[in-house]
């Protein structure tokens, strides 16, 4: 059963001179099991879309589906806190949701409020902890006194620990080192690859979606412009540049040698084959 | 957020609105001194009637005065019970198996009715018909004729306005925070006393840490642009007197004036 | 006058126990664009503090325009250096646009009867003379750093420091104030110094310095510092895409001159074709 939104509608400051209608009905259909990247301008509406996932904004109208659960207008926010811990949110820069007094305090945190024994929580926490690729002896340690780096990576860890099914995170790679971000993507497909999680990302980082990502959804101005698997998305002449992205740097050098008279014939998916192909066509193979 | 409307500044073109904040504020204060003296019947009749035509003047609306004055009521009623249980002076107004009302316990009642809406109103005018910066411009001027002793109004109302400033950024923060905990299983109407605690927690201190940081960051910055709280410096907005702040300060003296006659 | 900023053998730490920047030496010429690299803890952004004073050295000396940087000297150093910060809120002071960019003029003692025309001029330089009285809630991330800027560019200063000035900012925000810092280079002739992580801002600029566990590890020309893969990934920075793939066609014994200039790049593989 996909993630479903169907007509969905969403407006800020509703009947007042502010009103905005950030989401305007919106259908919508995510693949579960596979990672979904969205992308779009600032302001199109995929921080509002996201939020609706764990129940965190309700839709004026129309319903989304998650994991067997409907949500709609009508219902009460009790009845769906307990999707939380199904879809797991992770926003631009948790760092700043860090409060407890240890690391390993912050990352049980989110397994207790959901009903987890004491013990349960903290293999749990320990287990989040290396999969984010921090040593144990962080653990004690107050989640003030490490690098911002370390502190993205124990607010995530403190979203795995709930175990979530599902994981939406916006930006996560925001602000990273190239390694960093790197380690973090590669986190994501092994959750999916391995614990079959439905994954997520908001971001403005097309090379990212060109190498994790399974599907994107496309979104502008509080509708869906598209939404394709990436090998369909980035396709020769499709409209990338329909909401002025850059396209990855792989897809422009190749654009720019086809266009400039070469063939490059053979399957061009990455760096090295790129290359190889160029290589052939040269005549130095 | 909405309830914090009581009072809140409402931008509107009126004769009030226009006048210089320094005045504003000086008049507020003499009203309330007014409003203090023992001026009888009389005296409050005339403050309240003054007080009625800048309303009009300033074209608030009674909703407003109302919901200003409102909480009031409950305090007001309790009060009037105890006056009425213990005050036994004033003529006999009404006797009844033993018990008996004087006339001192309404009018005492009363009294202290009319000064606190009277308080409630004025300051309410005052905080509709002006902007908090240019309030805060007001103060400063009329503080700075302390600095001489030492008070630092010009770091005060510096503190104010910055503030103001990030009133809504800090708002904007606590919602995001109050979300991404929330996306943890942070549940502040449910859960024992423990959980509540925490829950609390994991807003403050965010708050607390992002503030300090901010604060922190906004200083380099300020520095770098060659700010010195005790350094001279110049200021963009400049408060003009005008004819008609004169007249409404004149006004307000000559208010003062004669309720102080009527008091004596 | 000498150049706009020399540093000397700079030595910092914030407990007297580790050094965050050591023995730290390097000289930035009149008009030109330097960006300045280094991984997350490298101490980029503790130089900027310590050029205009927010930080105070251990050891070493920092010149700005000839005259060395001291307590006596902070107020008129400050003059001459606008310093852009990473957080866009953090660094808007006024309510408005407008008050915030007189913030700086009032600092600076300038006449209030002048300050309208100054703010205006400014704030139409970077393009927000719209948003002259909006307040900082209903301004993106682009539009405050522009604000930022137009406030700097009212006190004329000759050199710019740009702290991570885009790293908070949406691509679009990215370019806009990408382009208006290469503007502001060209037409001002202003000596800018940008610490970043964005490649692509490195391969614009005239002379890169890289920085690794607080030492200064390379310093040149980014075609002379950029090209080589292996040394980029061990100094923990973001390889350019055009440079990893000059790395595997050497390989097959392709020579790319200067893989830093993806268009050179494109045009010699150009080149080689039609030889063949």
């Amino acid at each position: 059963m996909p993630i479903a939104f169907e007509k969905v509608s969403y407006t800020y400051a509703p009947n007042t001179p502010f009103a905005y209608e950030a989401l305007k009905e919106v259908d919508l259909a995510i693949e579960m099991g596979k990672i979904s990247a969205i992308i779009g301008p600032t302001g199109s509406g995929k921080s509002t879309l996201v939020q609706h996932l764990n129940a965190l904004l309700l839709p004026h109208k129309g319903t989304v589906t998650v994991l067997n659960k409907v949500i709609n207008s009508q219902q009460k926010t009790k009845d769906l806190k307990s999707l939380r811990q199904h879809v797991g949110l992770v926003f631009q820069f948790p760092e700043y949701q860090l409060f407890e007094e240890t690391i390993i305090k912050d990352i049980m945190f989110g397994p207790l409020n959901f009903k987890c024994t004491h013990e349960e929580a903290k293999n749990k926490a320990y287990k989040a902890l290396s999969l984010v690729g921090l040593e144990f002896d962080l653990a004690e340690k107050s989640p003030l006194d490490i690098s911002g780096g370390q502190k993205r990576r124990v607010a995530i860890a403190g979203i795995l620990a709930i175990d979530p099914e599902v994981l939406v995170l916006d930006e996560p790679t925001a602000g990273l080192d190239p390694q960093g971000a790197k380690a973090m993507m590669e986190l994501f497909v092994k959750l999916n690859k391995e614990e079959h999680k439905t994954i997520l990302i908001v971001t403005h980082d097309m090379e990212q979606v060109l190498n994790y990502c399974d599907n994107v959804v496309v979104m502008q101005d509080g509708k869906i412009l598209n939404h394709q698997r990436v090998s369909d998305y980035f396709e020769r002449g499709n409209q990338v540049n329909e909401i002025h992205m850059h396209l990855p740097p792989i897809l422009a050098i190749k654009e720019d040698l086809i266009e400039k008279g070469f063939k490059l014939e053979g399957e061009v998916t990455d760096i090295d084959t790129l290359a190889k192909s160029i290589a052939k066509e040269l005549g130095y193979e | 957020m909405n309830n914090i409307t009581l009072g809140r500044y409402i931008p509107m073109n009126t004769v009030i609105h226009n006048l210089d904040p320094r005045y504003k504020i000086m008049a507020m204060l003499t009203l309330m001194v007014a409003v203090f003296l023992p001026s009888g019947f009389y005296g409050y009749s005339i403050i309240a009637c003054f007080v009625f035509v800048v309303l009009l003047l300033a074209k608030v609306k009674i909703q407003m005065i109302v919901r200003a004055l409102k909480p009031m009521i409950f305090m007001l009623s309790f009060l009037l019970i105890i006056n009425i249980l213990i005050i036994r002076t004033g003529y006999v107004l009404f006797t009844y198996s033993g018990f008996t009302m004087y006339s001192d316990a309404i009018f005492q009642t009363l009294y202290i009715t009319v000064r606190l809406f009277l308080m409630i109103i004025i300051s309410t005018l005052l905080t509709v018909s002006t902007k908090p910066l240019d309030m805060t411009l007001g103060l400063e001027d009329l503080l700075s004729i302390f600095k001489r002793f030492g008070f630092p109004a010009h770091e005060v109302a510096m503190m104010i306005s910055i503030a103001l400033r990030f009133i809504p950024t800090l708002i904007d923060e606590t919602s995001r925070i109050m979300k991404a905990q929330a996306s943890r299983g942070v549940d502040l109407k449910e859960g024992s006393f423990k959980e509540k605690i925490m829950a609390i927690l994991s807003l403050i201190v965010p708050l607390f840490v992002s503030s300090f940081q901010r604060a922190e960051e906004l200083a380099d910055a300020m520095e770098a642009r060659g700010y010195a709280p005790s350094a001279k410096r110049t200021r963009y907005k400049q408060l003009k007197t005008t004819y008609k702040d004169v007249i409404a300060i004149t006004l307000v003296f000559g208010l003062l004036g004669g309720i102080i006659w009527i008091s004596l | 006058m000498g150049k706009p900023i020399v540093v000397n053998h700079l030595t910092f730490s914030y407990d007297q126990q580790t050094d965050v920047i050591h023995d730290v030496s390097f000289s930035v010429e009149k008009g030109s664009y330097t960006t300045l690299l280094g991984h997350n803890g490298s101490g980029k952004s503790t130089i900027a503090k310590l050029l205009i004073g927010l930080l105070e050295k251990n050891t070493g000396e920092i010149l700005i325009d000839g005259l060395v940087l001291s307590s006596d000297t902070i107020q008129l150093i400050r003059k001459k250096i606008g310093i852009v910060f990473q957080n866009p809120d953090n660094q808007f002071i006024g309510s408005t646009v407008r008050d915030d960019i007189a913030f700086g003029l009032e600092n600076h003692l300038v006449d209030p009867a002048k300050m309208d025309g100054i703010i205006e001029n400014y704030a139409a330089r970077v393009q927000m003379s719209e948003y002259l009285n909006q307040e900082p809630t209903r301004l993106s991330g682009g539009q405050k750093q522009r604000v930022a800027i137009a406030g700097i560019l009212a006190m004329s200063p000759d050199i710019l420091i740009l702290d991570e000035a885009t790293s908070m900012l949406d691509p679009e925000g990215k370019e806009e104030i990408n382009n208006l810092v290469e503007e502001l280079h060209r037409d001002y002739n202003m000596t800018i110094l940008s610490i970043t992580h964005d490649i692509e801002e490195v391969k614009n600029s005239d002379h890169v310095i890289v920085m690794y566990d607080g030492k200064i590890v390379l310093d040149g020309k980014p075609n002379d510092v950029l090209n080589n893969e292996k040394k980029l990934v061990s100094l923990k920075l973001d390889v350019p895409f055009s440079v990893k793939l000059a790395e595997r066609l050497k390989h097959y014994g392709i020579d790319i001159h200067n893989p830093i200039d993806t268009e050179g790049m494109v045009d010699q593989l150009c080149q080689l074709r039609l030889k063949k």
